[in-house]
């Protein structure tokens, strides 16, 4: 179990804490589910100290979030299109 | 043979003897429902002067013990039995007080739409209420005359200039399928116009889809809504310091056309285990412009929603933001 601190405040507690800051999202997972156990979205990084623990207390690395299909497709089709104007 | 009701005197034909007779609309039904309706109007007239049921009871034993041709023991066992009435009376009232319904009424007009006024600068508790020129003063007055359940009608409470109280209203059901059946607006409909140090509201339900609107205040404390169904709050200015801007638990509401400021709430809308539409809201929250908690639903939908310093939106423990 990771928590996840937002200025200094409890923010989130989960399996594993995905952050995006392309996306500008951070969520939490438990187990298989597909529902995150918190989220945010619009996140003001620029606005926020955020820092991930593990159940020690210590310094964690949020996790790296699987591929969504749809993020799949349009990365196949961007590297096809890279590779087609190589070739 | 046709016969008269001794009571009413209402004519009454035998099937049997008169079965061949004309049906006579005039004598047979029309007279018949005029010594009906006149019955009617002599209680409702009795009644009606019956201001006080222990004094009318009281004056009735008097009355009953003048009449000179009753016996002595006529005129006891009379007493006796409206003494067991007055005492079957007295209890109910204090069953009735022993629910503790207060000094709100217990129901209210169900043919007729109130509205009320509210003047703290120029209003006067002793006034009607019914007009601008006879506003009432506080907030106490107006929630004293909403009743706990409330019929097909509605009321309206019209604030005007500012009012430095916190607007509460709680234990209401307006039963009916009409809507809007609370309306709590600022007069001029300007929310600049119309500041109120807080506004609660609990557990009111009723209507067709909204119970109760908040409309057109600037609402500097918070906006809390705990157990209510069908709660509009609509071009308010929400100004929270340190709080939720609104405050939605056990609810279903919608939030339309407010601004919550710029860096005043913590949370613009704060929703748990609640069904929120947020339409159109503007300003921003030092947390999050959304947050949806233990199950609670946000629905968007409009050009704007309001943002957050941290976070746009924040869900957790099953909320969702759609």
């Amino acid at each position: 179990m990771k928590t996840l601190f937002v200025n200094g405040e409890l923010a989130g507690e989960a399996e594993k804490i995905y952050i995006d800051k392309q996306k500008r999202q951070i969520a939490g997972y438990n187990g298989d589910s597909d529902a995150p156990s918190f989220a945010m979205r619009g996140v003001k990084f620029e606005n926020i100290i955020y820092e991930i623990k593990d159940e020690q207390g210590n310094p964690a690395e949020p996790d790296i979030p699987l591929m969504s299909q749809e993020d799949l497709e349009l990365e196949v089709a961007s590297l096809w299109y890279e590779l087609m104007k190589v070739v | 043979m046709a016969e008269y009701t001794p009571k009413l005197n209402l004519l009454k034909k035998d099937p049997v003897v008169d079965g061949n007779d004309t049906f006579n609309i005039q004598t047979m039904l029309n007279d018949n429902w005029d010594k009906i309706d006149d019955f009617a109007r002599a209680i409702e007239e009795g009644l009606g002067n019956v201001d006080d049921v222990g004094q009318a009871v009281g004056e009735l034993i008097e009355q009953i013990g003048n009449l000179e041709e009753l016996d002595t023991e006529t005129k006891a066992n009379l007493i006796d039995a409206i003494n067991e009435i007055y005492q079957e009376i007295v209890a109910h009232k204090a069953d009735y007080a022993s629910k503790r319904f207060g000094d709100r009424p217990y129901t209210g007009r169900d043919d007729a739409d109130m509205t009320y006024y509210i003047d703290a600068v120029n209003g006067d508790d002793s006034n009607d209420g019914l007009s601008s020129v006879t506003a009432f003063k506080t907030w106490a007055k107006v929630q004293a005359l909403i009743p706990r359940f409330m019929g097909y009608s509605s009321i309206t409470i019209r604030i005007i200039g500012n009012l430095p109280e916190e607007i509460v209203l709680e234990n209401i059901l307006a039963y009916g399928r009409i809507a809007n059946r609370i309306r709590i607006i600022g007069d001029s409909l300007n929310a600049d116009n119309h500041t109120v140090n807080g506004v609660g509201l609990y557990s009111i339900v009723g209507g067709e889809h909204n119970s109760v609107s908040i409309q057109g205040l600037t609402i500097n404390g918070p906006c809390n809504v705990y157990g209510c169904v069908g709660v509009r709050v609509v071009s308010c200015n929400l100004r929270n310091n340190g709080g939720a801007g609104v405050d939605i638990i056990g609810s279903t509401a919608t939030i339309v056309n407010c601004d919550f400021g710029t860096d005043i709430v913590q949370d613009c809308i704060s929703a748990q285990y609640s069904l929120v539409l947020s339409d159109n809201n503007t300003g921003n929250g030092t947390r999050y412009g959304l947050r949806a908690a233990n199950v609670a639903t946000i629905g968007k939908f409009g050009e704007n929603q309001p943002t957050g310093t941290i976070a746009n939106e924040r869900t957790t423990a099953g909320g969702e933001i759609l």
